[in-house]
């Protein structure tokens, strides 16, 4: 969220060996955790029984025995000179607990964690995050950010129309632009990197990601209405030496990864390239239109990571990435993509490159604890020419992003304060058809966010920014954060505030372009305006030592002061673009269960309540093509150590309305809805010494979208229609790939 | 579907390969290492999961003793002593190895070469 995300990956690390006595002394070792990851142990830090007097000092080597409290207190305080104190419980049959303790820098960032699950719910942060880790990503071994959201409830992922392969995501029922999906806390896809930004990102690449609900920090800017999405990278200083992945999927997807990482110079300069070369060669077409079910394509990605510290001075991430992207689709069944021209077929063919630079630098001033300066600049330079059917979109974005973020206390830890300014601009040439959308967009902005943390038991964080758009004027977003420890398991937490945006609406439609829909442009665009309010609640039930039970439940309410009504309500013939006229507003209620049953085995259920409603053709009706109810369930059992896993995900989608006045849904079988359906998707992974096998089936119900392009046989006719998408494109698929490593 | 069978095939296997091991005799060997705390159980433990013919392996933090059950058929006391070393633990009379030592986190080192670098923080 800004330089403490940069600051070393910390948190506590409780190792239980059960014992047979359940009154033993307990004994431990605190450390701390450097740069690449090793523990230092920490000598001489004190440990005492919260509110008690019954302490003790760890030795020279961090180590400690301490009795059990008299008072029957379980809750273990440790401080040390320059860390952020740690407060731990221990359970009655816990003897030992190693401690991880954090340099003072910031609050609210420890994360507890036993046996890694897949995926964990943050007890700690101050916004609930989900976090999806490396074993969670290792689940769904295909094969980019867009697909490592299958086994979450909270994340929708679906195509944006049936040609181009283009992904994307909803949350709280809304379009993927609404949320904000940073890369190491970088934004990633502002402007034309909407349609295709998540296949950008290779899943191999990522170390974790971490999911919130509902506006975020002012820190990271004013987008963000809906959540926020942040994808970590493998980090050059803790990857392995050499890492490879070969992917291949029976309808002929081919995919390789290639990492390789140095430390050049130990706890300070380090450096890792990661390399991604993927092709799909295979020419399906299961319903038999005519059009491919998937894209033919190419893609090469390279990244190399940079990582320089001076120990408690200053640290440095730099870097770039470079990206081409290729992709050929329509009807292609049996030509070449030439030939099929020639042959007055349509056919889809995109050209993308993309090239980013990178710097995150942070300084911490020894002076005074808990201040820091981070700085953060980016550079994106992203191209595409594309041919869809018989018309032309070319487009190019050349942009800069600049945050400085300043963070200090104000008397003690309790009282932090961050303030900063940033700067975004963004230059893009775009062209459809015979209309050209060129445009500058400059943002500076400035901010300022306090937290307080008086305990563990209370976090709040108010903040404001206040932005001044070249062409929309100045915006003021407030943004309010709230967690509080009701019970000792109990987290209540809160979330209000406001999120704007400026579209980028080819780029973020790009169902629009495959249709032979006229495009309306009512009237000039604003910028889009919500307010954004959420609570949820977090209980976790200890069932055994190792094994918790965590249920949530969350509620929250987007409404639109102004949002880009992209209308497919008034005729199969046009598309209607403008401002809002009228109510749009989301309401997204949410349960899940998360549950240890035994040791190795987790069960995750979770349901989710969508209820979106938006203005078109001039009435207040459910957005279209957005199910309403959805339900989730995903097991996963791993052997000691891993050497087996299996893991199995099932999601129900219901219904979603049709857009109104297409006959050719109803003649295709369809009323006033889509059907709901049901995908399960499964994968067994074996691990070696030095390598893993995987063999997975994604959709294995082979539940498919009958009819996704509309008229088919008349591609240039009004009529035809690519993009009206509620289910899956792709039928059952089956994959193996393997993973080697050498550390 | 052919590569589907294929993919199939190679899975077999792999899981045969487990199961026709058990062929051989069990064979029990006790090891002293040179464990320091909870994180060397849990790298002796799991470098030993992995290695060819081990069927089980439990590490004593009391006794420093790790006791093997694996087949005789499919590794040797040598190999599995060369495992221990090779992850940065003494293994009876077999050295860690020097490079794998060197890597290990400070607490699994030998308290002898534990470092307390705290340069750059205030005591």
């Amino acid at each position: 969220m800004n330089y403490k995300n940069f600051l070393l990956l910390c948190g506590i690390f409780i190792h239980s060996i059960t014992g047979l006595y359940a009154q033993k002394p307990v004994s431990g070792k605190v450390s701390e955790k450097s740069p690449e990851g090793r523990l230092i142990p920490l000598p001489f830090a004190n440990i005492h029984w919260l509110g008690t007097q019954e302490g003790t000092v760890a030795n020279e080597s961090g180590r400690f025995e301490l009795k059990r409290s008299s008072s029957g207190e379980n809750r273990l305080v440790v401080s040390y000179v320059g860390y952020i104190n740690d407060t731990i419980s221990v359970r009655q049959n816990q003897n030992s607990v190693d401690i991880v303790l954090q340099p003072g820098s910031e609050l609210g960032q420890v994360e507890v964690k036993e046996r890694m699950a897949g995926s964990f719910i943050s007890t700690l942060k101050p916004i609930k995050t989900e976090v999806i880790t490396t074993a969670g990503l290792q689940k769904l071994a295909c094969c980019n950010l867009s697909e490592s959201f299958e086994n979450n409830a909270t994340v929708d992922v679906g195509y944006s129309d049936a040609v181009t392969g283009a992904r994307q995501i909803q949350m709280l029922g809304l379009a993927g632009i609404y949320s904000q999906l940073m890369v190491e806390n970088i934004p990633f896809t502002r402007g034309l990197g909407s349609a295709f930004g998540l296949t950008y990102i290779p899943g191999t690449w990522m170390e974790s990601i971490q999911i919130s609900k509902g506006t975020s920090s002012v820190v990271n800017g004013y987008e963000s209405t809906t959540g926020q999405i942040n994808a970590e990278l493998r980090k050059p200083w803790n990857s392995e030496k050499f890492f490879l992945n070969l992917y291949a999927s029976h309808e002929g997807r081919l995919e390789a990864n290639a990492h390789a990482s140095k430390v050049l110079k130990d706890d300070v300069l380090s450096t890792l390239v990661l390399a991604h070369a993927s092709t799909h060669l295979g020419r399906i077409d299961m319903n038999k239109d005519g059009f491919l079910d998937q894209p033919l394509s190419r893609q090469f990605n390279i990244s190399n990571r940079w990582s320089y510290e001076k120990h408690g001075v200053t640290e440095s991430k730099f870097g770039f990435n470079f990206l081409i992207d290729e992709r050929e689709s329509g009807q292609l069944t049996k030509l070449s993509s030439s030939d099929a021209i020639n042959n007055g077929n349509y056919v889809v063919n995109i050209k993308t490159r993309r090239a980013q630079l990178y710097d995150k630098t942070g300084f911490v001033f020894n002076s005074i604890p808990n201040t820091s300066l981070g700085l953060i600049f980016s550079g994106l330079y992203h191209e595409q020419e594309s041919v869809f059917g018989r018309n032309e979109y070319n487009a190019r974005q050349l942009g800069f992003y600049g945050n400085a973020i300043f963070q200090s206390q104000i008397g003690n830890e309790n009282h932090i304060y961050n303030a900063g300014v940033s700067f975004m601009y963004d230059d893009y040439r775009e062209s459809f058809a015979d209309t050209t959308f060129d445009r500058i967009e400059s943002v500076p902005g400035v901010f300022a966010q306090y937290t307080y943390s008086p305990g563990e038991k209370l976090n709040i964080i108010a903040g404001i920014r206040m932005d001044h758009h070249n062409k929309f004027g100045t915006f003021v977003t407030p943004r309010f954060h709230f967690k509080v420890n009701l019970f000792e398991n109990t987290v209540l937490r809160g979330s209000a505030g406001k999120g704007y945006r400026s579209a980028s609406v080819l780029a973020e439609n790009s169902g629009m372009l495959v249709s032979a829909r006229q495009l309306v442009f009512v009237e000039d665009f604003k910028m889009e305006e919500a307010w954004n309010l959420g609570v949820n609640l977090t209980q976790t039930i200890a069932l055994s030592e190792k094994r918790n039970l965590v249920l949530s439940a969350d509620y929250y309410r987007t409404d639109f002061q102004n949002q880009l009504i992209i209308d497919l309500d008034q005729g199969y013939d046009r598309i209607l673009i403008y401002n809002l006229n009228g109510k749009s507003y989301s309401n997204s209620f949410q349960i899940n269960a998360d549950m240890g049953v035994f040791e190795g085995f987790d069960i995750t259920a979770a349901y989710r309540l969508n209820d979106v409603r938006v203005t078109t053709a001039g009435e207040l009706r459910e957005r279209p093509l957005v199910s309403r109810h959805k339900g989730l369930f995903t097991m996963s059992y791993a052997t000691r150590f891993e050497k087996w896993k299996f893991d199995f995900t099932s999601q129900y989608n219901g219904r979603a309305r049709l857009p109104l006045g297409v006959p050719h849904l109803e003649h295709a079988g369809y009323g006033e809805y889509s059907p709901g359906y049901f995908t399960i998707h499964s994968q067994i992974t074996r691990k070696f010494k030095k390598w893993d096998a995987y063999l997975g089936v994604e959709n294995l119900t082979n539940f498919m979208q009958h009819h996704p392009v509309l008229q088919p046989e008349s591609p240039f006719e009004t009529g035809f229609d690519a993009g009206m998408i509620w289910g899956p494109l792709m039928g059952r698929l089956f994959y193996a790939g393997i993973r080697y490593s050498i550390k | 579907m052919k590569t589907l069978k294929i993919f199939i095939t190679l899975f077999a296997i792999m899981a045969f390969a487990d199961v026709n091991a058990q062929k051989a005799t069990k064979e029990e060997l006790s090891i002293k290492v040179s464990s320091q705390c909870s994180m060397c159980k849990e790298t002796i433990e799991k470098a030993l999961a992995f290695e060819k013919g081990i069927v089980e392996a439990e590490l004593d933090l009391e006794t420093d003793i790790v006791k093997v059950v694996y087949k005789s058929g499919k590794t040797t006391p040598e190999k599995i002593r060369k495992a221990i070393s090779d992850v940065g633990y003494d293994a009876d009379d077999v050295p860690a190895n020097k490079e794998a030592y060197n890597n290990l986190p400070d607490c699994c080192k030998k308290p002898e070469d534990q470092q307390h670098d705290h340069s750059g923080h205030k005591h």
